[in-house]
């Protein structure tokens, strides 16, 4: 077997792997926790010697309706962290929606705060093979003036510069940015707020928009956090189509995100 | 961080890496062919990890070390039914998607050199299956992946090397017969 065949074998097996169709994750939080409640701290000795416990059986989900119970699900998550008031017990204030977890609080951002991992500038084409999802290109926004591939092909980041029709430029001459991921897998940034998350529809389905300044920091491929990143962003929409997260950042008013957001092409 | 709070008996910051870990542990139970448990395989797995947190070594990635276990739970699971058939019936559920395609240009012939691809993966020896699962459906790096099956690296290169050389031989022949197919 020459290098060549191999690698594309492999190429292949990697290609199979992001298009495989997993069901959606359970929220195993809650019987984990009431399953942990009033235990000693680990100790990892005294693993070894408790028997197994037994299973607790778990409803089963209705597999047609999976996506109404999702899209309820997430809406219910949305509305649940609203009404969390800032402040309150950490575990009450997480949500995990479209690859992005929200927390309640505020860290520290960075003075200078770093790219993300191996950002890396290049044409959108260019970008297309680097990327194992497809690339969305909302066309309320006209050509984005620059294009970054980071960790690998993990984000696809469209930075648009000041322009008509473009919210007012940040200090780096920033108009916008639209960061897309994968969103079924590991979360890949963490936001801190201080209020809540406002649930919004694009297209009809559930999308998240959060006001005001708030801390984000970019989640490694191991779930570690990367505080050289932490930086504040500006207001955001957030939102799924199909396995693709798109987070858009920018001086936007919330009806003029959502018109960016809608005039992303779905075909 | 939330690791080693975990560690010190904070349930809060647990849960925040059951929540960060469950996609991953979710995908790997189901790709070891725990089927309709991979729910319940995913909650023992967390527990379990959380019992053991005082094994693991604050500052290491968290994520092969509970994929380990996760693997682990889904061999106790599955090593008292008859697998085989099942198994592969499991993958065949994961069929690449029809509906919303990841990737634009994957046409009708790639599609289906996928689904034969799937099937080939599906019909290889257990350790051969294993490797290949890690490696390249759940894209762990070899470190990663001698970790997740507790092998030494050798062991994974090898079963690597086997495993493609057998996978390349049917891919060779549907690439023939997708080229035929077009004329």
């Amino acid at each position: 077997m020459t290098d060549r065949d191999r690698r594309e074998v492999e190429g292949e097996l990697r290609a199979l792997g992001r298009t495989l169709r997993f069901p959606a994750e359970p929220d195993v939080r809650a019987a984990v926790r009431a399953r942990l409640a009033g235990e000693p701290r680990p100790t990892g000795r005294s693993a070894r010697i408790l028997a197994w416990p037994a299973r607790i059986p778990q409803p089963r989900r209705p597999g047609p309706r999976r996506r109404l119970a999702v899209a309820v699900a997430v809406l219910t998550a949305l509305a649940v962290f609203a009404a969390t008031p800032p402040g309150q017990a950490a575990a009450a204030g997480l949500l995990r929606l479209f690859g992005v977890e929200f927390r309640q609080g505020s860290i520290p951002v960075e003075p200078k705060p770093a790219p993300l991992p191996g950002e890396t500038a290049m044409s959108l084409d260019a970008a297309r093979h680097r990327v194992p999802f497809r690339i969305l290109v909302p066309r309320a926004l006209g050509t984005p003036d620059v294009v970054t591939v980071s960790d690998s092909g993990r984000v696809v980041s469209l930075i648009y510069g000041a322009a008509p029709g473009r919210p007012k430029a940040d200090a780096a001459g920033v108009a916008a940015r639209l960061d897309e991921f994968d969103g079924t897998m590991n979360p890949v940034f963490q936001k801190f707020l201080q209020g809540g998350v406002e649930e919004v529809s694009v297209n009809g389905s559930p999308a998240a928009w959060v006001r005001g300044p708030h801390e984000v920091v970019y989640l490694d491929r191991q779930g570690e956090f990367r505080q050289q990143s932490a930086r504040l962003a500006a207001n955001t929409l957030i939102w799924q189509v199909g396995n693709v997260s798109l987070r858009l950042e920018g001086a936007f008013e919330r009806d003029d995100a959502l018109r960016v957001a809608r005039s992303v092409a779905s075909g | 961080m939330a690791v080693s709070r975990a560690r010190d008996g904070d349930l809060d910051a647990y849960e925040v890496i059951v929540a960060r870990y469950t996609a991953a542990a979710h995908r790997t139970a189901l790709l070891f062919g725990a089927g309709d448990d991979a729910e319940d395989v995913v909650q023992e797995s967390f527990v379990k990890a959380y019992r053991a947190l005082g094994r693991f070594r604050v500052g290491e990635p968290f994520q092969p070390w509970l994929l380990r276990i996760v693997v682990n739970e889904t061999h106790n699971l599955t090593r008292s039914r008859s697998r085989r058939g099942r198994l592969a019936a499991q993958l065949a559920t994961l069929r690449p998607d029809r509906a919303e395609p990841a990737d634009p240009e994957l046409n009708a012939v790639s599609r289906e050199r996928r689904e034969a691809l799937l099937e080939a993966v599906a019909a290889l020896p257990d350790k051969e299956r294993q490797v290949v699962t890690c490696r390249y459906l759940l894209e762990l790096s070899e470190a990663e992946t001698a970790q997740v099956l507790g092998w030494p690296a050798g062991s994974v290169k090898s079963r690597l090397s086997r495993a493609l050389s057998r996978l390349q031989t049917p891919l060779a022949a549907r690439l023939g017969e997708a080229a035929g197919g077009e004329r």
